[in-house]
């Protein structure tokens, strides 16, 4: 009886640590998204903007000195550009309601803008294959990556004017 | 005053094991406090003039496009002679319109993906505007401005649709021509190109008819008696 006893007490036991386990876990699902969640407030807004205008600026310089780089610096470049994209979403995130709502457009174009610069290291493949030198494909996208992504910082600018980022 | 001192309570917490109490309602407070900034609560954003914005840009890229489709139909008018300045314009207005056109290939990929919705923003717009002219005007003629903003969503569809098989030709002939810009490529890439002006007459057709669209919009909210601008 005792040892009967001992065997329904581990695995009860075990049940118990498990079903503990298992609703800590839920109030801590529960309540992860508000610690969490990016904060709307000016100072929060003024911060992602620099940011992304830091890290657009610093890939507009990768694109000077890439040539440079070994490796051509391409898959630099990809890095850079894809920081550029990870700082945006995370300003994105610190949009409050009005601001994504009276912004929708712009936000979106904004978006596309970076989907539409993007497609740069696709046309750099593709000259590529098409015979142009890759020292001469690679300066194109360069330049036109450089001068694409200042006129989406420029864009990026305005919007946040008029969307009142940060005030 | 009353905030300060259930704040100061909440402070206070690891002094005695009974002032945990006050820390729910002090974490309550802090919140409040932070709800009720003035800061967050003037963030009134304006509404963007997209109808004039989106006209300046289309009225920029059919400027863009006329310039390399004539830097592309010169190649072959200078074939006979020294081609290569008409390579290198060619080459320039290549990476121009690659730059410059960032902005109407952005703003036509983003009336697609919001449909419907884009409008909404401008009818929201046109409806907020200190003149009442304009506003009793965007009010009278909303069916028409309506059906005029679908014509203009399918021409950007268009243009959207032919601008990148149109970049991606004209990329081609730049590869192609870069090396040597001689008769005998000219002319070996003659298909190229005609396949290039082919796309970028399309490309024309859908700005010309959103131009066409947004002159139309325009009109219809031009209060009587006042100069069109252009």
């Amino acid at each position: 009886m005792k040892s009967f006893t001992k065997k329904l007490a581990l695995p009860a036991a075990l049940g118990l640590v498990v079903s503990l386990a298992a609703l800590y876990a839920n109030l801590v699902s529960a309540q992860a998204p508000w610690p969490f969640a990016a904060p709307t407030t000016p100072m929060a807004q003024r911060n992602a903007m620099n940011l992304v205008i830091n890290q657009a600026n610093w890939f507009r310089s990768a694109t000077r000195t890439a040539s440079s780089y070994t490796g051509g610096g391409y898959g630099l470049l990809v890095q850079q550009f894809q920081a550029v994209r990870d700082q945006y979403a995370g300003f994105r995130s610190t949009l409050n309601p009005q601001q994504l709502n009276s912004g929708a457009n712009q936000v979106a174009e904004l978006d596309s803008g970076l989907d539409i610069i993007q497609e740069a290291f696709t046309d750099y493949q593709t000259a590529v294959a098409n015979g142009q030198s890759n020292s001469t494909a690679f300066s194109n996208m360069c330049q036109v990556l450089n001068e694409a992504m200042g006129v989406w910082v420029q864009e990026f600018r305005q919007d946040c004017r008029q969307l009142q980022v940060g005030w | 005053m009353r905030i300060r001192s259930v704040t100061g309570a909440g402070i206070n917490v690891k002094c005695s094991c009974g002032y945990w109490r006050w820390l729910p309602p002090a974490a309550v407070a802090a919140v409040l406090i932070g709800c009720a900034s003035t800061e967050t609560a003037r963030n009134e954003p304006t509404l963007r003039d997209d109808f004039i914005e989106y006209r300046q840009i289309v009225v920029q890229a059919i400027g863009q496009v006329d310039t390399t489709m004539r830097a592309l139909e010169e190649i072959s008018a200078q074939a006979h002679r020294d081609p290569r300045p008409a390579y290198a314009a060619f080459a320039k207005a290549v990476h121009r319109l690659e730059v410059d056109s960032i902005k109407v290939r952005a703003h036509t990929q983003a009336m697609r993906a919001r449909g419907d919705a884009y409008f909404d923003h401008w009818e929201k717009y046109l409806a907020g505007v200190d003149d009442e002219q304009v506003r009793q005007l965007a009010e009278k003629h909303r069916p028409d401005l309506k059906q005029s903003f679908q014509q203009a969503q399918m021409a950007s569809q268009q243009v959207r649709e032919v601008f990148r098989p149109f970049l991606s030709d004209l990329q081609k002939v730049r590869a192609v021509l870069e090396a040597d810009p001689s008769l005998a490529r000219i002319d070996a890439a003659k298909s190229l190109i005609l396949a290039a002006q082919d796309k970028g007459r399309q490309v024309q057709q859908g700005l010309d008819r959103i131009l066409a669209e947004m002159n139309s919009m325009t009109a219809m909210l031009r209060p009587p008696g006042t100069a069109p601008k252009r």
